[in-house]
């Protein structure tokens, strides 16, 4: 579509909203070629490309879908807005950036096939690549667009660095049909998704997929070898978490916060991580979510939000949960996500306050970095960052920390520096998990058959009382050992009572009744 | 294979490329399947094939990236030839536009490819002209060219349709250093040929080595890439095809 004849069509909308959207996908209906294969096999995969455009009179719009699908008007607005970075960074124009995030999507009349890969259906996942460029055809000389991958599966690592961010932007700037087709036709042509390893031939390289048997144990069953240098295969282990540990350390005013933000992710507690450009909060989300595994975080996560998030609208009713994991660009959303007029008055309530995760400037390298300014946008937001202190429960190791300090400061690569941050905390959890562990298989061998059933017969008082007599593996604060063991057991007792709980548990039962029909 | 040890196996990734319905899918599904469509559907995007080809010394792992001819996925090229070891580049003999796209490919790929990249120049459709019969057993592509020429019995034959000589597209590849042949995936003939002697062209150097280490390095002599070394070797290469590419 010529951009002459995108602007007569943009001028005649008088508003932007559903409504325009709506109008627009009948346009594309018509002009989007029919597709040659078969669209269920490619929805095992993903939905649809989409070519988001901005618009400077109207703001972003949707100029091409494929193949061509039925999303609803308000899915459509969701992807519009949450493809393109909520503030502009002046100095850098021209260099791409990608991003994810996920939405719940509204759009009844996309029929996509179910998978046991895929264990939210109602969610899907936004990956972008958004690129700026020189245009002197448009207003503003800039011309901004986001090429996008809609699809229900969380294979970061998969459709935004390797498809997206290595293999697309070797094109041109405009929306090609050409290669859209050629990529539906691509992957039209590889297995259906399932655990285990699979070669993915696309655009003349082939990507060599690692899909764990269960999300919570991204490593089960993989061979993780290095990659040859060559060009071919590149591995690619579809649940790792993109980015690494090492650039959100260098922006916390302090290491030991990874043990803050470990315990809220632990407990499901609100967290909120707001950064210069999406591609850094996507990518904080992806990692501390990882923090917990085995443990499924029991929240709604979000790797990017922007104000026309689909969890503001009304028909979702808000953040109605008090468990999310939010990445944002825009520090007025905090705002919003603290103002949602069907709750009770917030600010009353404390705990339910998120913590804020400030990752828009490098702390400085030398020295103490004073608490208070790491509130830039205390103004703004309208909102007071500095009055979060939280104390935290399990006791810091100092020998990890001074281990990650060097390595920050030393010639460590990210890729390091993430292995020991991720090394560090799955030790830590498996240590916090063993006295339940423990608790629930005296539980099970009281009787002789595994009994997924058994599992629900928890009793908390049961177990505070066997962890005071075995203890922990995790060192908890406290000067005496009284003061430990109050915050051990304050700890294993929220824990308990978060959905994080109960979320492991379901994965347990699911995990038990697997094994027990393998039998 | 029923061989001592392991050979080394490496993969190579080829590239074909051609104008619009020359049959570059059909010579990769010849050489795959042994089969022969009539009036195939035109390639969207690319299709991915792989298919093993045994050498004395060596097995190849031909990564076969069969690109759409059509014009509007031109631009989509680069992204499969880059770092590709092999191309073959197709045209229609019975058309004479499409030599004129192939030279186009040919010189894309000497500007922009990697560098030791091994280019079979293929004429297809052999089987719509009057060599397609009583050939089909002689020693290989080049000696074919050599020895048929472009004499009279081309033309005395009726229902010719050859547009594209022999000897006009020999002497481009000689001068491009190109390997050549001229092939018809309809029959097969020649197909087989084209990607041994790619397989045989590849330098060793250049492989990534899968298999047993320290393999015997004393190849096939494939030193050369030019048609004429290529050639040599063919016939010798010829002996153990059947046991070759395994198709």
């Amino acid at each position: 579509m010529s951009r002459t004849e995108k602007e007569t069509t943009s001028n005649d909308d008088s508003g932007f909203g559903d409504q325009t959207e709506a109008r627009r996908l009948d346009e594309l209906k018509g002009i989007v070629p029919e597709s040659t294969f078969s669209v269920e096999k490619l929805r095992e995969w993903l939905i649809a490309f989409i070519v988001c455009d901005f618009n400077v009179d109207l703001g972003p719009e949707i100029e091409w879908i494929y193949p061509y699908s039925p999303f609803s008007p308000a899915d459509l607005t969701t992807i519009c807005f949450n493809s393109f970075p909520d503030r502009n960074n002046p100095d850098d124009l021209t260099t791409d950036t990608s991003f994810h995030f996920r939405f719940r999507h509204t759009s009844k009349d996309i029929k996509v096939p179910s998978s046991e890969l895929v264990s939210h259906p109602e969610f899907w996942f936004g990956y972008c690549l958004f690129r700026q460029q020189r245009d002197e055809t448009v207003k503003r000389k800039y011309g901004q667009k986001s090429f996008v991958v809609i699809s229900q599966h969380d294979f970061t690592s998969l459709f935004r660095d390797q498809m997206l961010a290595k293999t697309l932007p070797l094109l041109d700037f405009s929306a090609s049909s050409a290669l859209m087709e050629s990529a539906c036709a691509q992957i039209v042509n590889w297995p259906t998704p399932r655990p285990g390893q699979m070669e993915l031939p696309f655009f003349g390289s082939i990507f060599n997929l690692h899909i764990p048997l269960h999300a919570s144990y991204p490593l089960q069953g993989l061979v993780r070898k290095e990659s040859v240098k060559q060009n071919h295969p590149i591995d690619i282990f579809a649940l790792d978490p993109v980015g690494s540990w090492k650039q959100v350390v260098e922006c916390l005013p302090n290491a030991v916060d990874l043990y803050i933000i470990y315990e809220r992710i632990l407990l499901c507690e609100p967290i909120v991580a707001l950064a210069l450009d999406p591609r850094f909060c996507s990518e904080f989300v992806s990692l501390a979510f990882d923090l917990i595994r085995p443990v499924p975080f029991a929240g709604d996560y979000r790797p990017y939000i922007t104000m026309h998030s689909d969890i503001f609208s009304q028909s979702h009713g808000g953040p109605n949960t008090n468990h999310y994991l939010v990445g944002i660009t825009n520090p007025f959303i905090l705002k919003r996500l603290q103002s949602q007029p069907s709750k009770k008055p917030l600010i009353h309530s404390p705990k339910d306050m998120p913590y804020i995760v400030n990752l828009t400037e490098p702390a400085p390298k030398n020295g103490h970095r004073n608490r208070k300014s790491r509130s830039p946008h205390k103004e703004e937001a309208g909102f007071d960052i500095v009055s979060q202190e939280p104390k935290g429960y399990v006791s810091r190791d100092w020998g990890f920390l001074k281990e990650l300090d060097e390595a920050c400061k030393g010639d460590s690569s990210p890729v390091d520096i993430s292995r020991l941050v991720r090394r560090h905390f799955a030790y830590l959890t498996a240590r916090f998990l063993a006295p339940l562990d423990r608790y629930f298989s005296q539980l099970i061998t009281a009787k002789s058959a595994v009994d997924p059933f058994e599992y629900k017969g928890f009793s908390e008082v049961d177990f505070l009382q066997m962890l005071s007599k075995h203890g922990s593996g995790v060192e908890f604060k406290g000067k005496t050992h009284f003061q430990r063991n109050k915050m051990e057991e304050a700890f294993y007792k929220k824990f308990c009572k978060s959905p994080s709980f109960f979320n492991w548990l379901q994965m347990k039962i699911e995990l038990a009744s697997r094994s027990q029909m393998a039998r | 294979m029923a061989e001592g040890g392991p050979k080394p196996s490496s993969s190579v990734k080829l590239v074909l490329l051609g104008e619009a319905a020359v049959g570059k899918s059909s010579l990769v599904l010849r050489f795959v399947n042994d089969d022969f469509q009539e009036n195939r559907e035109p390639t969207i995007g690319a299709a991915f094939l792989t298919q093993k080809c045994n050498l004395p010394s060596r097995t190849i792992k031909f990564e076969i990236w069969d690109t759409a001819g059509q014009e509007r996925f031109a631009s989509l090229a680069p992204m499969y030839y880059r770092n590709a070891q092999s191309a073959l580049v197709v045209y229609d003999l019975t058309k004479a536009s499409s030599l004129a796209k192939a030279k186009h490919w040919v010189a894309e790929l000497q500007r922009q490819a990697s560098p030791g990249i091994v280019i079979a120049l293929v004429g297809n459709k052999l089987d719509l002209t009057s060599q397609s019969t009583g050939l089909e057993n002689s020693m290989g592509g080049l000696s074919l060219s050599a020895a048929a020429g472009d004499g009279d019995e081309e033309e005395e034959e009726e229902g010719d349709a050859r547009q594209i000589t022999t000897a006009e597209a020999k002497s481009y590849a000689d001068e491009e250093g190109l390997l050549f042949f001229e092939t018809s995936a309809k029959t097969g003939h020649n197909v087989q040929e084209v990607f041994t002697a790619i397989a045989n062209a590849i330098p060793e150097s250049t492989l990534k080595t899968r298999g047993g280490p320290g393999s015997n390095r004393a190849g096939n002599g494939t030193g050369g890439d030019t048609f004429g070394s290529g050639g040599v070797n063919l016939s010798a290469v010829g002996e153990t095809n059947k046991d070759g590419c395994a198709c």
